[in-house]
């Protein structure tokens, strides 16, 4: 028997897709923002200011390469200043991204659909931002390649005990597998960009990119298997990539540092300032380019029992370490935390209490996770708070370990800043140049979302 | 300097190193070069190997060098034979010579590099210092090298040379043929047989010459009260090894008396503390500020400088007549009288003449004289007056011709004489006067004189001087001048004789005609050899009759007292543009960079004053603004102020630096100012200490101090056991208690692994001692690392950030509260040399591991600068490189540097290195000794030959490995740092008495050993002994206790 | 029957899952080998509807982590224990806990490297040109239309036939496909 043509499945509507939707509608919609629409006024406005800060990096770059480290604040005792700290702020978000997409992926959450391509592109640039740090941070940072195993005459290696040697192996990783998922997932859309566009060039450079994909059922079949193991890799890598990070501190005896339960909270920080981020990327986004029918109020409402979830198994890592600080009866640990919790640098210590522990709570609200305004700003300051964990965590330390004789302080300098903002800029500016070029929503999926959706009981295809 | 050396090139000739050539090419020393390596260690006949290449290279080193030197002088400097017989280019001579502070001479040996002294040392020979050395001698290297340093003569700013000088000078003095009336020369203390000579011999040819001394350090007061109380011309020193209890009154006999390293050593030998000691010497203290001698205070009373008189007098009268005295000054009375003749009281050159007098008669009535208080006749000459006196001339048109040799009263004169407008005024009179300065800079002085004519560093000039106890010190030039200066014997043989001759010359004809004797030239060279003249000699200059000064009006009180010190790091001013001395962080303080007002900690209460906050001080009708420093341990309404800073015409690096106190000081009031007006006004200024954690504005850090000390019986939880502390008793009875203080000593060695044990069994163990009895906290090692190892200095801003970079720091540590500390700790903290290093574990490039002989070793080339080590060091022992200090410009500087360490570039790591350097030269000495012995051994006649051949051979290697020692080590003047191989099995003496044991492993085995933050399990191969003090039952021990 | 040499195959338009997975299901059971079917997103039932047997993607997933592991470990051990054996604070030369990390890091790039790139090459992509491309409806294939090719090497296929055996299953229209 043969079904009438005019039959075309429409989403009938839910919490994750708006109702009306055809495979036809969903495509131009999502492509239209790549291929059609012009850049509007804020897409400008924020991209004029990345670029400013762009600059101001650029410049600080530069000047430290003149100089060398010494233009940062750090000094003998605080030897790790803000480079360590944007550095473990990045990676942590980038999480985020990878979790959304793999680990909901796994779960088969429908309400990943819409947010995992610009939460994984969101991964990338936050990688690449964090991967930077490292290479600032080093004294002769000519010499970084030092630090990977690659055949020398000297016949000379890494020192493989090193937790930051793990690292350099954790965040490559982590960025190529990234790059890949993220590659992986973009081939069809780069098929239907490819076919939609409208120039010439565009037409060449969108088919390139796609390899002449033509959605062949056996290459569906492949696909989807090697997208379905590539998540799989990705779960357990963002458990590892941050564990990796909490080791760096972990693995050092300072007081402060050397605790077991880093690497745990290091990865619930990670999610949840990775998901603030997400918030803080979505809801502009949905609003910018009117995709509040493809990112719903649920999506922002999940990220946010999420961030609430995460934020709680934080608060718990810092009870544990004032707690274990105090059952150790180590005259070290004890004074760490009187120190962070008294001392020069207590300001930021109560801060990341009120950002990281007091500002999640409001999300048991219902009222305050379905509030888009309040989530935006819960979403930043638990991206402050969370940097300033990392502040608190690195600098607290390090100032006043074991020798009161050669305890000191740490001021940062305008060039810390300059970096630190830098940073962010650099971040804006992938991001907006990736909403301009590539689709920000998987559209293959969303269309599958589509076909799901209408599809009612008893309506199998025979 | 680029310019000097273009001028001079022409003039250059290689006369001056032709012997070194000659002594190069001897027979003895070719066939050294052949024996160097044995037959078939290197085949010579199969082309330049490495080793020849690098002899080659050495050795045209040394020819380029030869061509470096500047004058045309022809004469033989004499190795200093400490050394093995076998020398080769490229390997360091050593040469003694002596070095003068405020005219006082300490015994130096120089280390030489293809003509170029890199590094100073104290003459093991030499009673002043016994070869260890103060901060110092250790820095005035950097003097030699400075940039600043006046390179040409100079005629009213400008440039000239010796010969028109000489064209001016000559009919001068010819003028002044019949009786010299007009002629006068200003020194600074004069101790120098040939200088003092000279004098005499101008002051006979000119009659009418007269000659004065200016020195902002004068010990006159010591003099005029010796001459009230004894009436004779002395000046006393002191035997530390005979006294067993000793009362300082203000006498910082650790620091600025001379013969200052000599007396630490002597009072540090009777207090060290071994299994079984069960008596060491006892020290009370009573001080107007605080100073490192009262650090080492058994029992230390602050005390008003007002009061000192006061109680001088009443201690007399309670040592005359013990039943009348009562409170802490009977319990001190007592125990000096129970050790008659084995006591000792001193008092500070500062104090009036009067206390001086009461403290002859005490150590009198205590039988000490000639027993521990030795008297001689002053060791420095005595002038015709003092400034005051030339002043007086000028005015007067008594002087026409001046001559001011090295001192420079224009900025440390007293100000009530403003001797700097006067010269200025003198020096105006063109027509009528001549005044010229022979100086190391162009300085304040030199501004002010017609002529400046460069003086040569004591490294550039033949010359001598008495020590403290009237040795007689010879010094020789280790460089020819760099510059075109002159010393001042030469000047002086310039008026006598009008004809500029070399120094060498003038020096042997006065000490050949002094000792007059046939064997003068083996004489003469020996005593070049030692550094002291072995010849005969007249005795010093009989002591002309000086009036006395009238001493100081009783001090009224009430408002502030002030006293005046030499600064602990610049002195009276000379080494302001020495930026070792400068960056260095003083004693206590650990200020750098700058002075301060040391106040209490009350008395900044009372002016409402933290640290920084500006002070106007008046005292009389001089006033100064400075900033406050709080300094626990000085008494409360004094103010403490170090002399030497604010110069305006010091060079690039002192210039301007710091707050000159000068302004203050008056000739009425030299040391102490009775009662000065402070107060607190706007304004802050940037002092920067490199560890400031005691101070008062944070109570938890001041607080904590006592965190780290630790008492017997004690455990306190909080208690970070880092300074561990008890009496001679609670020793005596348990001599163990340190080692309680400890965790289990068996849980620091719970490990899974196997380790490196059986390593080190088979190898040298490399490991240190420090005994914090012994630290005075002088910071000479600091200075000697930094010599040594090529340290960079960084500037203030830099030590205000933390970056400072030297390898060792001292920390100090009070007890009990900021008011009034109970006691005060010093703890030189170099490398723990780690055998479980944190550091190396997080490198991630293994820029820093391990060696086989426990070394944790950096490697420079390796560093990428993650500063991940440094993080992970639990002592923060580790120095980064944060930008480019090394300087690479500079071309003096690179003349300086010791060539067998590496100049560190910018964004690397470094630290102690347990002189790596110096290991290695030693173990391949040995090395060479041992394969040319068994050489020898093999073509032994018999086997008792042979025997005995490997048995001396055991000895030497034996040797040279004992006297291996590390910069800080060999630099420190109490021995508290002691270094050595820990694995006896691994002596070369071990076969033949294997019950030998190096000093250092014996000191690991001293019950009162510990180390550090045992706890972490790191296994410092740097451990210390605990510190014990012996506080007098009289007394009472309650301070002791926290 | 010369036409059918100057073509690649004919291409069948549809626009809903349910028909396309039918049509498809039919073209093969009429015989057809030689088919495919391309659609926008993958369409559930299709893979059975083709009979696809089970891919090899896994397989390469599995090779490339024991590579990327093992070879992580080894280089660690000769770095550590044999080309470069040094005391590193005090800890063993053979510490093979600490080499853990870095040997799981390098299990996860090598699976997903071999993996992605693995599925790339069984899927003989990239392949800049294919004949289908020269179709314009073809176009919609990646966006919401559902296309049923039948190639022109197909042993069954005769032009004319072949046109109305897809119009029978109810194509939308029915394009030649040019070689």
């Amino acid at each position: 028997m043969t079904t009438p043509a005019t039959e075309i499945d429409v989403s009938r509507g839910s919490d994750v897709l708006a109702a009306g939707y055809d495979y036809a509608a969903v495509t131009e919609k999502i492509s239209s923002v790549v291929l059609l629409r012009k850049s509007g006024r804020a897409w400008r406005f924020g991209f004029t200011v990345s670029v400013l800060l762009v600059m101001i990096l650029t410049c600080a770059v530069s000047y430290l390469f003149l100089r060398g480290v010494g233009i940062w604040g750090i000094d003998i005792p605080v030897a790790w200043g803000f480079a360590i700290v944007n550095f473990v702020w990045w990676i942590g978000i980038g999480h985020a991204g990878t979790f959304i997409s793999a680990m909901l992926f796994l779960m088969f959450q429908d309400w990943r659909t819409s947010i995992n391509r610009f939460a994984e592109a969101m991964t990338l640039f936050a990688v690449a931002c964090a991967g930077m740090f490292p290479l600032l941070h080093l004294g002769r940072p000519w010499e970084f390649f030092w630090l990977l195993p690659y055949p020398n005459t000297m016949w000379l290696w890494p020192q493989f005990r090193s937790p930051l040697v793990w690292d350099v192996f954790a965040v490559s990783t982590y960025g190529i597998i990234s790059l890949v998922f993220w590659f992986v997932g973009l081939i069809p859309d780069l098929a239907t960009l490819r076919d939609r566009a409208q120039s010439y060039p565009a037409r060449v450079a969108y088919g390139i990119l796609a390899l002449g994909w033509r959605g062949s059922a056996r290459h569906w079949n492949r696909y989807r298997t090697a997208y379905l193991l590539l998540a799989g890799l990705a779960a357990p890598l963002v458990v590892s990539v941050h564990s990796v990070v909490g080791m760096d501190f972990a693995a050092a005896q300072l007081p402060g540092w050397h605790s077991t339960i880093f690497p745990p909270y290091f990865v619930a920080g990670a999610i949840f300032s990775g998901f603030a981020m997400v918030l803080t990327l979505a809801i502009p986004l949905r609003w910018a380019y009117g995709l509040q029918d493809f990112i719903t109020i649920r999506h922002l409402e999940n990220c946010a029992k999420l961030m609430l979830v995460t934020g709680l198994i934080v608060a718990y890592g810092y009870g544990a370490e004032a707690f274990y600080g105090w059952l150790s009866g180590n005259e070290f640990d004890m004074y760490m935390n009187v120190n962070r919790a008294l001392g020069r640098y207590r300001i930021e210590y109560w801060m990341l209490i009120f950002c990281n522990v007091l500002t999640p709570q409001l999300l048991w609200f219902r009222a305050v996770r379905r509030n888009v305004g309040l989530l935006l700003l819960i979403s930043l300051v638990i991206q402050v708070g969370m940097w300033t964990e990392r502040f608190v965590i690195i600098i607290t330390s390090l100032q006043r370990d074991f020798l009161p004789s050669s305890w000191g302080m740490y001021y940062p300098t305008r060039w810390d800043w300059a970096t630190l903002f830098g940073s962010v800029g650099l971040f804006v500016f992938c991001f907006l140049l990736f909403v301009r070029f590539l689709p920000a929503i998987s559209m293959a999926e969303m269309r599958e979302l589509v076909h799901e959706q209408s599809r009612g009981p008893g309506k199998e295809a025979a | 300097m680029e310019t000097s050396s273009s001028q001079s090139r022409p003039q250059r000739s290689a006369h001056y190193w032709k012997s070194l050539e000659q002594w190069s090419n001897t027979p003895e020393f070719r066939r050294l070069v052949q024996d160097e390596f044995p037959p078939g260690a290197t085949d010579p006949d199969d082309g330049p190997t490495r080793r020849t290449f690098l002899k080659t290279l050495a050795a045209s080193m040394a020819l380029a060098s030869l061509t470096g030197c500047k004058r045309k002088i022809s004469e033989t400097i004499v190795p200093y034979v400490r050394q093995p017989a076998e020398m080769t280019p490229g390997r360091p001579l050593y040469f003694a010579t002596s070095m003068t502070l405020s005219g006082y001479a300490q015994g130096v040996i120089a280390t030489s590099r293809e003509g170029r002294p890199i590094k100073l040392d104290g003459n093991p020979d030499h009673p002043a210092n016994l070869g260890s050395s103060d901060a110092f001698l250790q820095a005035t290297l950097l003097d030699l090298y400075d940039p600043d340093r006046s390179q040409t003569v100079t005629r009213a700013g400008v440039i000239s040379d010796w010969d028109t000088f000489v064209g001016v000078i000559r009919p001068r003095l010819a003028g002044k043929a019949k009786d010299g009336s007009g002629l006068a020369i200003l020194t600074e203390t004069v101790t120098s047989p040939t200088l003092l000579s000279q004098i005499r011999n101008l002051k006979s040819k000119f009659p009418g010459a007269v000659w004065f001394t200016h020195d902002p350090m004068s010990r006159r007061n010591i003099r005029d009260g010796l001459r009230d109380a004894t009436g004779r011309e002395i000046l006393p020193r002191f035997d530390f090894s005979k006294a067993a209890v000793i009362l300082s009154l203000d006498c910082d006999f650790l620091f600025d008396e001379p013969g200052h390293s000599r007396y630490a050593r002597d009072f540090l030998d009777g207090r060290r503390i071994r299994a079984g000691t069960e008596r060491m010497n006892r020290l009370y203290v009573v001080e107007s500020t605080h100073t490192i001698t009262g650090t080492m205070a058994d029992h230390r009373w602050p005390m008003r400088p007002s009061q000192f008189a006061a109680t001088a007098a009443t201690l007399l009268e309670a040592v005359s007549n013990p039943s009348a005295a009562q409170g802490w000054i009977k319990a001190v009375a007592d125990d000096l009288l129970a050790n008659k003749q084995r006591s000792l009281v001193l008092a500070g050159a500062n104090q009036p003449p009067a206390v001086h007098a009461a403290v002859h008669h005490i150590n009198d009535v205590l039988g000490n004289i000639d027993k521990t208080v030795l008297y001689s006749a002053p060791v420095e000459g005595d002038p015709d007056g003092s400034l005051a006196d030339l002043m007086g001339k000028m005015n007067s048109g008594g002087v026409d011709t001046l001559f001011i040799v090295g001192t420079n009263p224009c900025y440390t004169a007293h100000v009530d004489l403003s001797f700097d407008s006067a010269l200025e005024a003198f020096s105006k009179q063109i027509d009528k006067n001549l005044t010229v300065r022979l100086g190391l800079y162009d300085d304040e002085t030199s501004f002010k004189c017609q002529w400046h004519l460069p003086q040569t560093h004591f490294l550039e000039e033949w010359s001598d001087a008495r020590a403290y106890d009237g040795t007689i010190s010879t010094v020789q030039p280790l460089i020819a001048p760099l510059y075109a200066s002159r010393s001042a014997v030469e000047l002086m043989d310039l008026l006598l004789t009008g004809y500029l001759r070399p120094g060498q010359e003038i020096l042997r004809e006065f000490w050949a005609e002094q000792h007059g004797q046939p064997d003068f030239e083996s004489i003469w060279r020996r005593s070049l050899e030692k550094g002291i003249w072995l010849g005969k000699s007249s005795a010093a200059p009989p002591a002309t009759q000086v009036s006395p000064r009238t001493s100081a009006k009783p001090a009224a009180t009430g408002a502030f007292e002030l006293v005046f010190r030499a600064d602990p790091c610049i002195w009276d001013g000379v080494y302001c543009n020495n930026a070792f001395l400068q960056e260095l962080a003083k004693p206590l303080t650990k200020l750098t960079w700058d002075n301060a007002a040391l106040i209490s900690a009350n008395s900044a209460k009372k002016l409402g004053a933290s640290n920084g906050d500006m002070l106007q001080i008046t005292a009389g009708d001089q006033s100064l603004q400075i900033p406050a420093w709080i300094l626990p341990g000085v008494p409360d309404d004094t103010v403490t102020l170090h002399l030497g800073y604010g110069r305006w015409r010091a060079g690039s690096v002192g210039t301007g630096v710091g707050f000159n106190v000068y302004k203050l000081r008056t000739s009425e009031h030299p040391w102490f100012f009775p009662g000065a007006e402070v107060r607190r006004i706007e304004g802050t200024y940037f002092l920067v200490a490199t560890h400031t954690h005691q101070t008062i504005d944070q109570r938890r850090e001041g607080l904590l101090d006592s965190d780290v000390i630790q008492h017997p019986g004690e455990d306190k939880i909080d208690n970070r056991n880092l300074v561990r502390v008890g009496t001679l008793r609670q020793f005596v009875d348990d001599p163990q208690f340190v080692k309680k203080l400890d965790e289990p000593e068996k849980r620091h060695h719970l490990t899974l692994y196997a380790g490196y044990d059986a390593i080190y069994k088979n190898n040298f163990a490399w490991g240190m001692s420090i005994d914090m009895q012994s630290c005075i906290g002088c910071n000479a090692c600091i200075l000697a690392c930094q010599t040594e190892n090529n340290i960079p200095v960084v500037g203030k801003e830099q030590v205000s950030l933390g970056r400072e970079m030297h390898w060792i720091r001292v920390d100090t540590y009070y007890e009990g509260d900021p008011e009034s500390p109970t006691a005060t700790f010093h703890q030189p903290v170099p490398c723990q040399q780690c055998e479980n290093a944190p550091c190396e574990l997080v490198c991630p490039v293994g820029a820093t591991v391990h060696d086989n002989e426990g070394l944790n070793e950096m490697v420079f080339n390796r560093c990428v600068g993650t500063r991940y080590c440094s993080n992970n060091c639990p002592y923060k022992v580790r120095r980064f490189n944060f930008l480019q200090y090394a300087d690479r410009t500079t071309e003096t500087l690179k003349l300086m540097r010791n060539p067998e360490v590496t100049v560190r570039s910018r964004g690397v790591m470094e630290k102690c290195s347990y002189c790596i350097q110096r290991i290695v030269a030693t173990r391949i000495d040995m090395e060479i000794l041992q394969v040319r012995m068994d050489e020898q051994a093999r073509s032994a006649t018999g086997p008792d030959q042979a025997a005995a051949i490997q048995k001396q051979s055991a000895e030497l290697r034996q040797k040279m490995l004992d006297n291996l020692q590390t910069a800080c080590q060999q630099a420190c003047p109490t021995q508290a740092i002691v270094f050595g191989n820990l694995n006896a099995s691994h002596d070369p003496i071990h076969e033949i008495s294997p019950q030998h044991l190096s000093e250092v492993a014996q000191l690991k085995r001293q019950p009162l050993n510990y180390s550090l933050l045992p706890d972490l399990t790191t296994q410092p191969r740097t451990t210390y002994l605990a510190r014990i003090q012996n506080p007098s039952p009289a007394v009472g021990e309650e301070k002791f206790r926290t | 029957m010369s036409a059918s040499g100057q073509i690649y195959g004919l291409l069948a338009e549809f626009d809903a899952p349910a028909p396309f997975v039918h049509a498809t299901e039919q073209t093969r059971e009429a015989g057809y080998t030689r088919i495919d079917a391309l659609s926008p997103f993958p369409v559930p039932g299709l893979d059975e509807a083709l009979r696809l047997p089970p891919n090899r993607v896994p397989l390469i997933f599995l090779l490339g982590g024991i590579f990327g592991g093992l070879s992580g470990f080894f280089m660690q051990v000769y770095s550590c224990t044999y080309s470069y054996p040094i005391n590193v604070g005090g800890r063993p030369l053979y510490s093979w806990p600490a080499f853990i990390p870095i040997t799981f890091e390098l299990t996860i790039l090598g699976a997903g490297l071999a993996g992605a790139f693995g599925m790339l090459a069984l899927n003989r992509l990239p392949m800049p040109y294919h004949s289908l491309f020269n179709c314009p409806r073809f176009d919609l294939a990646s966006q919401d239309r559902f296309f049923l090719l039948i190639e022109s090497a197909d042993a069954r296929f005769e032009l004319q036939q072949t046109r109305e055996f897809l119009q029978s299953l109810g194509a939308l229209s029915i394009s030649e496909v040019p070689k």
